[in-house]
């Protein structure tokens, strides 16, 4: 190719606009060595959970001996279903609590409500192992029972989760209501509608992608929760995360990996879930009148 | 808006549950422990609440104010860190295409989606002796060494007798490190709100004036996104303070953060009014740093984080 | 015929909210059937007004009668009136049907008659067929319809409206004033609207209230708030006018002489308030722009005639504004129609002009 050839060739390329700062090389670069950094780590404790041997990190095979190891470890499947067991019940309390809180705080004006969102807010704010060591000298102090049935042994976890989880919900719905046009509730009264009738037509529908952020939230944060659980739990009620960690006390073998596999799964597949479920209505209400 | 007197008997029912369970298994604990942290130890589980101060003196001892200016030194240092590396990514998030944005912040966030503690755990798998990093250094060094024999230099050793794998883990470098890289996505998703929002205008406005893509960058876009840095950094230094698995997992006994101390008294030390001492003087450190957030202009919004 | 007693009876009602008045003893009567509008600047408490009619606000003073029967523990859920809001507030999850069916659902009114009453309030709008629609497939202006086929379906005794065409550009917003009228017409039943332009209240209403501070002005039918206006507020507000203060020097029968400063003395038909027939009274002298003609020579007698110099001449298409300085050096602007093609020459900067208008057509105002 001729030098005037080549010159054309690179002048056509579409110039790159001075706000386009994405499609400059090294942007680009720095992102791609971001993400590969974030990945990696994690993408590569996948990848050995099916590695066929005890410590290394050299590939010897492709295995899956280590998932049924797991699957075998009875102390382990106990420590999962508790985590499962735990997050849902979490999802749920959270959710109606949050919801409700959120909802009175958009709506009602009252003395000393500065202070009581301020109060709503510590939880979220405050770092954990405050917290931690909080609910464990709170419940050593009342005397909580230490020999109850399965699945009571859960409860005073589940009630720590929900007390920190709530706080999270209430923050993410009222997000939501911001952008609500208080025309509609208004309107909705106009015509005869009574409060009830309003909060369940006409709210709480605007709410629902809110409300469905709002419970995700709360399921992950209960299931990832170590450093809350680590100082609540007791020895019958061991949930995944801090089995994890008594493990890696141990040794590190593959079998953990398998273990954080399974659990990296359900939370990715609950993420993508719940993005799915509420993309459809960010649409409707996003383009609506 | 309307006063809660026009209703009451609705703001009840919609308050009561969350003001109950953020008194009783909130507040109340937190409250025990503050109690407690005057105390002494009259036994194996006995505490008396003495009202003494003799738990804070000794939290205040230089041993311990060593250790909780170290930690805000190491949570400092994370926190420029996920500054420095998180900025480039928000800006080049909140300038992509816009049928890129949501696929970018999907891959940013998703690491935060999955536990922290299996997170912390792949970066040993990373760091240590016989990890991925060693592991492709010895490669490296172990091409280099074949090289310098292939053209005769085998014998000076240059480059050592043999492969000396480096220390990563259970230094302050390792716990920093893994810092970062558990609070990333904490940092650049206020970010990314932030820059977002911002009005194009401004930098058009300040390249039509004259000035370079760099000063207006440092005039310009960085001052206005103010409010997004500080909020990133309150996000990631707060619970960067109260870390205690990442020095556990990734530090060595030179390590130890406050969070780890603390953690002990509770577990293992046995020592609950010296731990709630420590704990208190975290918390409020804490508001401290929340307090500087408020006096630099970001006004602090109780639920609108 | 007997006169039925107004439909919406305003008694003394203010509002306060802490130290701010937003409606200062308001006290009027609509009567059936009227298009009535609250017309006032932005923060004159015209839509608090409005929104205590609703039953959004309660009245710090005063009552609030409906067909006769007083509101003030009646919530808006409740009241034989409908609104329709200014963002139309149609429920964005709710097709079009489900929307208009809403009041009637929650009214009780079972689902065989729900079905007829939504078509038929549909058709009156203009928007049959439309019915499964969603609100984010319709325009700014078929949602506002909808907002109304779902306010008139309920039959309310009055149908409220705040800033109905504010939110129209300007060609949707003439066809929909008419369209408006004509649904009154059509329905039969009272309507009032809240709007800052003047020139939505004037087409559209009978009568008009004029608010300014909380407070009504005048209340009248549009010509006659136009042309007779009572203070300066009201003439300005509604229209254009040029206004010179002046001073009663002589009271002569149904004729006043009145000194306007740097002007001269100029001889009006004495108005009917007693405050201006008083030799000494301080008062207003406006005459508005398109009762002015212009021209070269000087006019006849009987008119109100002054000479200036042209300062400036704006050319809007169908009409011109003229600015003449006059020898005082005031400035008076005056519309002059375009009413051929090829008129008279244009007018030159610095030129020399007369202008002219009726004495009959001055506006004396007193406050």
């Amino acid at each position: 190719m001729s030098v005037p050839q080549t010159r054309a060739l690179i002048d056509n390329r579409k110039a790159i606009g001075p706000l386009e700062y994405t499609r400059r090389w090294w942007l680009r670069l720095t992102i791609g060595v971001t993400f590969v950094l974030l990945y990696a780590p994690i993408l590569a404790l996948m990848a050995f959970s099916f590695n066929d041997s005890r410590r290394n990190i050299v590939w010897r095979g492709f295995t899956t001996k280590y998932y049924e190891k797991a699957w075998n470890n009875d102390s382990l499947i106990q420590a999962f279903v508790n985590s499962l067991t735990i997050a849902v019940i979490n999802t749920v309390v959270s959710t109606i609590i949050g919801v409700l809180v959120a909802i009175a705080l958009w709506r009602f004006r009252f003395p000393g409500k500065p202070a009581y969102e301020g109060f709503m807010a510590l939880p979220i704010v405050i770092p954990e192992i405050c917290m931690g060591v909080a609910m464990m000298a709170f419940f050593a102090r009342i005397g909580w029972p230490t020999d109850l049935p399965w699945p009571l042994t859960l409860a005073n976890i589940t009630i720590a989760h929900i007390a920190f989880s709530f706080p999270f919900v209430a923050v993410t719905v009222r997000g939501r209501l911001v952008g609500f046009n208080r025309e509609l509730e208004d309107a909705a009264k106009d015509l005869g509608a009574t409060e009830w009738q309003t909060l369940r037509d006409i709210v709480l529908p605007y709410l629902k992608p809110g409300i469905i952020a709002g419970a995700l939230i709360a399921f992950t944060l209960s299931l990832d929760d170590f450093v809350i659980t680590f100082f609540t739990a007791g020895p019958g009620s061991i949930t995944l995360p801090v089995k994890i960690f008594s493990m890696l006390r141990f040794s590190v073998t593959p079998e953990i990996n398998a273990a954080s596999t399974v659990l990296i799964a359900i939370t990715v597949v609950a993420t993508v879930l719940a993005m799915r479920l509420q993309a459809p209505a960010r649409r409707t209400s996003a383009e609506g009148g | 808006m309307e006063s809660w007197r026009k209703n009451p008997v609705v703001f009840w029912m919609m308050n009561v549950p969350g003001a109950f369970w953020l008194f009783f298994f909130f507040i109340v604990p937190l409250g025990i422990v503050w109690a407690i942290s005057f105390g002494e130890k009259r036994g194996v589980i006995e505490i008396e609440i003495t009202w003494t101060l003799a738990n804070y003196a000794r939290a205040l001892e230089p041993l311990y104010l060593g250790i909780f200016w170290k930690s805000i030194v190491m949570a400092g240092g994370a926190t420029v860190a996920c500054l420095v590396t998180g900025y480039p990514v928000a800006f080049a998030i909140a300038f992509a295409p816009e049928r890129w944005k949501p696929v970018l912040l999907m891959a940013v966030v998703l690491p935060f989606w999955i536990n922290a503690l299996i997170r912390t755990y792949a970066l040993i798998a990373v760091f240590r002796t016989q990890g991925f990093i060693n592991f492709g250094a010895e490669w490296l060094w172990e091409r280099a060494d074949a090289t310098l024999t292939f053209i005769g230099l085998g014998e000076l050793h240059l480059i050592g007798e043999r492969f000396e794998p480096l220390a990563l883990l259970y230094n302050n470098t390792a716990v920093t490190l893994g810092i970062v890289y558990a609070f990333f996505p904490f940092m650049v998703l206020p970010l990314y709100a932030n820059i977002e929002k911002m009005d194009r205008s401004y930098i058009e406005a300040s390249l039509d004036l004259g000035a370079s893509q760099w000063r207006t960058f440092v005039s310009v876009t960085f001052p206005l996104t103010w409010h997004g840095v500080i909020s990133g950094i309150i996000i990631v230094f707060i619970p960067a303070l109260g870390a205690f698995f990442i020095p556990d997992l990734l530090g060595g006994t030179d390590n130890q953060l406050i969070g780890n101390v603390i953690e002990r008294q509770f577990k293992s030390a046995n020592d609950w009014p010296f731990g709630g001492a420590l704990s208190f003087l975290l918390m409020y450190l804490t508001f401290g740093a929340l307090a500087l957030r408020s006096l630099s202009g970001g006004r602090g919004r109780g639920l609108e984080a | 015929m007997a006169e039925s007693q107004p439909i919406i009876s305003i008694r003394g009602v203010s509002k306060r909210f802490g130290a701010v008045v937003a409606v200062d003893d308001v006290s009027l009567d609509i009567a059936q059937n009227e298009f009535f509008a609250l017309l006032g600047p932005s923060g004159c408490g015209k839509t608090t007004l409005l929104r205590m009619l609703a039953g959004f606000e309660t009245p710090s003073a005063g009552q609030i009668l409906i067909d006769g029967q007083d509101m003030s523990r009646v919530p808006p859920n409740r009241r034989p009136v409908n609104m329709v809001f200014q963002s139309y507030a149609v429920f964005p999850h709710m097709t079009v049907s489900e929307n208009v069916a809403y009041g009637l659902k929650v009214g009780g009114v079972p689902r065989s008659e729900q079905t007829g009453r939504v078509e038929e309030a549909l058709e009156l709008v203009k928007l049959g067929g439309y019915g499964d629609r969603k609100p984010d497939q319709l325009s700014g202006g078929q949602r506002q319809r909808v907002a109304l086929a779902r306010a008139l379906v309920k039959r309310p005794k009055v149908l409220l409206l705040d800033e109905p065409l504010s939110a129209l550009d300007a060609k949707l917003r003439e066809a929909m004033q008419l369209e408006l009228v004509n649904l009154q017409d059509t329905v039969g039943i009272t309507f009032i609207i809240v709007t800052h332009d003047q020139n939505e209240a004037l087409s559209m209403a009978n009568r008009i209230a004029v608010m300014e501070d909380g407070a009504v002005r005048q209340i009248d039918s549009p010509a006659q708030l136009y042309e007779y206006p009572n203070c300066r507020f009201v003439a300005d507000f509604i229209g254009k006018m040029n206004l010179f203060e002046g001073r009663v020097s002589a009271v002569d029968g149904d004729k006043l002489r009145v000194e306007v400063s740097g002007i001269g003395a100029l001889d009006l038909p004495a108005p009917e308030d007693p405050a201006a027939r008083r030799s000494g009274a301080e008062i207003g002298i406006a005459v508005r722009p398109e009762k002015i003609r212009v021209r070269r020579e000087a006019p006849d007698k009987g008119r109100v005639a002054l000479r200036g110099k042209v300062s400036q001449v704006a050319y809007y298409g169908d009409a011109s504004h003229v600015f003449l300085i006059l020898d005082s050096g005031q400035t008076i602007s005056i519309t002059v129609q375009n009413d051929a093609r090829d008129a008279s020459p244009r007018m030159e900067i610095g030129e020399g002009l007369w202008c002219y208008w009726n004495p009959g057509d001055t506006l004396v105002l007193t406050a």
